[in-house]
């Protein structure tokens, strides 16, 4: 079992996302562009969901289009659950 | 004669920067090279007056020379380390020792002008700067780009690549370069990579995308060139951790502890080691031989040597090469010391499969509550930029310590 959208929402938030308004984040389409992420900082959003999935990186089944908003991001995170199989804490 | 037209830069003020600390570098004056945001402050430093200080990206300041005032005798190179946490610290060069150690680079490398050179390496620290000097002594083009900000920039550049493409990169860069796995180039790249650890999970990442590459991991530190040694293997032979052979005119031992199953202290006797440190208002620190005995330079790194080639195996100094960054653990604690309702942290390196290595910091506090973490990772956040994020931190409760009272 791993956690769900919502505390990886929070973590992402918390750690990543930790100098902007949440709402603002959770409004941009291309986080790049509005300055909310880097290369760096895509690679530890990445790496948070690294450690959550264990042995399952994500960083060899990511698209370029995955990292585009907190959105896309759920998706990625739910995808790559669903390809390992792996349970959500509800 | 170093041959500066060889170095070009997709940005062409980046480019004029560049090719302007190059003539100064072989005719003019000393040169001291930092970051953007401390080229004005350097170039009104008295102990600089007759330097020239540059970025190596956008700023080229002269500091006119005061009439009757020595300014040496134009042979000296100082640029900053990697580290990012404290203050800066500067190596000193003479500039013989940087075109030695250039030649010796080019040399190893075997530059060969049929294969395109591209470098995403940042040209104003040790690795860029090595780029930079030992392509011009061999006559070798080589083209620099900014590091790429976003996942299409990422796409474009690998657009670029051909069978002939040799890249320069830091190792957590390889995640990107390797990022799109329906992307294949079956050509013989080679990649080279310097900076921090090669990890094997990055070698890795990056078969899909490359089988046929050639990797070339190079070992070094800024006080001494930079280079060390340097490995060049298929992409499947690779060896996470072994650097090769010494590069010529380098020795290197390894002097056994007691405390660790496995290898020693790794210590190096180089021709291409610093003149010393120094600090941003001139003074020499002195410790630009404290680590040292005789000619041996003790490295902070732990490894081992098997038929002739170093294997790195870790870090025995107080610091972590995170994110292509030198981070110093005891700087990371006192800056999450500073941070208000913190009574006392902890910090350790541990191993994380993406970043190599990264920083877990324990903090103990009176009253645990949401905002005390997010006000040390702000405060880390400050100093690191986006490495923060990648910072592993606990909160720890005053009352649950154990009796030991251990953190």
């Amino acid at each position: 079992m791993v956690a769900s959208w919502e505390e990886m929402r929070s973590r992402l938030l918390a750690r990543v996302f930790y100098e902007f308004s949440p709402d603002e984040v959770e409004a941009s389409t291309h986080l790049v562009g509005d300055g909310f992420l880097n290369s760096l900082s895509i690679l530890v959003v990445l790496g948070l969901l690294e450690d959550e999935l264990g042995g399952h990186s994500p960083l060899i089944e990511v698209a370029p289009s995955d990292t585009s908003s907190l959105a896309t991001i759920e998706a990625l995170y739910r995808r790559l659950l669903q390809e390992h199989q792996i349970d959500e804490v509800s | 004669m170093l041959d500066s037209a060889v170095v070009s830069h997709v940005d062409a003020e980046a480019e004029r920067a560049i090719k302007r600390y190059l003539i100064a570098f072989e005719n003019r004056s000393s040169v001291a090279i930092v970051a953007p945001d401390r080229v004005e402050m350097m170039s009104n430093q008295p102990w600089l007056a007759g330097w020239q200080v540059t970025d190596c990206t956008s700023r080229f300041e002269p500091t006119p020379a005061p009439e009757g005032v020595a300014t040496g005798d134009a042979d000296e190179l100082i640029f900053e380390s990697s580290g990012t946490v404290g203050d800066p610290k500067l190596v000193r060069y003479r500039k013989s020792t940087i075109r030695a150690c250039a030649t010796a680079i080019a040399q190893t490398l075997g530059l060969d002008p049929d294969r395109e050179y591209i470098s995403l390496v940042n040209p104003r620290f040790a690795y860029g700067l090595s780029i930079i000097h030992s392509h011009c002594i061999a006559g070798v083009p080589v083209q620099f780009r900014p590091t790429p900000v976003s996942v299409s920039e990422w796409a474009a550049l690998r657009d670029v690549l051909r069978g002939n493409s040799t890249v320069y990169l830091v190792p957590h860069q390889s995640f990107w370069l390797a990022q799109d796995v329906s992307w294949r180039l079956d050509g013989p790249v080679e990649l080279i990579f310097a900076g921090t650890a090669l990890t094997q999970s990055m070698v890795d990442n990056l078969r899909p995308s490359f089988p046929n590459a050639t990797v070339t991991n190079m070992y070094g530190q800024a006080e001494l060139g930079p280079r060390v040694a340097t490995c060049r293997a298929a992409i499947d032979d690779f060896a996470e951790g072994d650097v090769g052979r010494p590069l010529p005119g380098v020795n290197v031992r390894v002097d056994a502890r007691d405390d660790i199953d496995r290898g020693g202290n790794i210590v190096v006797d180089s021709p291409f080691r610093m003149s010393g440190y120094v600090t941003m208002s001139g003074a020499d620190p002195n410790g630009s031989s404290q680590r040292a005995v005789s000619n041996w330079w003790t490295t902070g790194d732990i490894g081992c040597l098997n038929k002739g080639h170093l294997h790195v195996l870790g870090r025995a100094a107080d610091d972590v090469n995170f994110l292509g960054n030198r981070v110093r653990l005891h700087d990371v604690r006192a800056v999450v010391r500073s941070v208000p309702g913190v009574l006392d942290a902890r910090v350790s390196a541990v191993p994380h499969q993406v970043y190599g290595q990264r920083p877990s910091v324990r903090v103990l506090v009176k009253a645990p509550n949401d905002s005390v973490e997010m006000a040390v990772r702000k405060a880390l956040g400050h100093t690191m930029g986006a490495a923060a994020g990648a910072i592993l931190i606990s909160i720890i409760d005053w009352a649950s310590l154990p009796e030991s009272g251990k953190l």
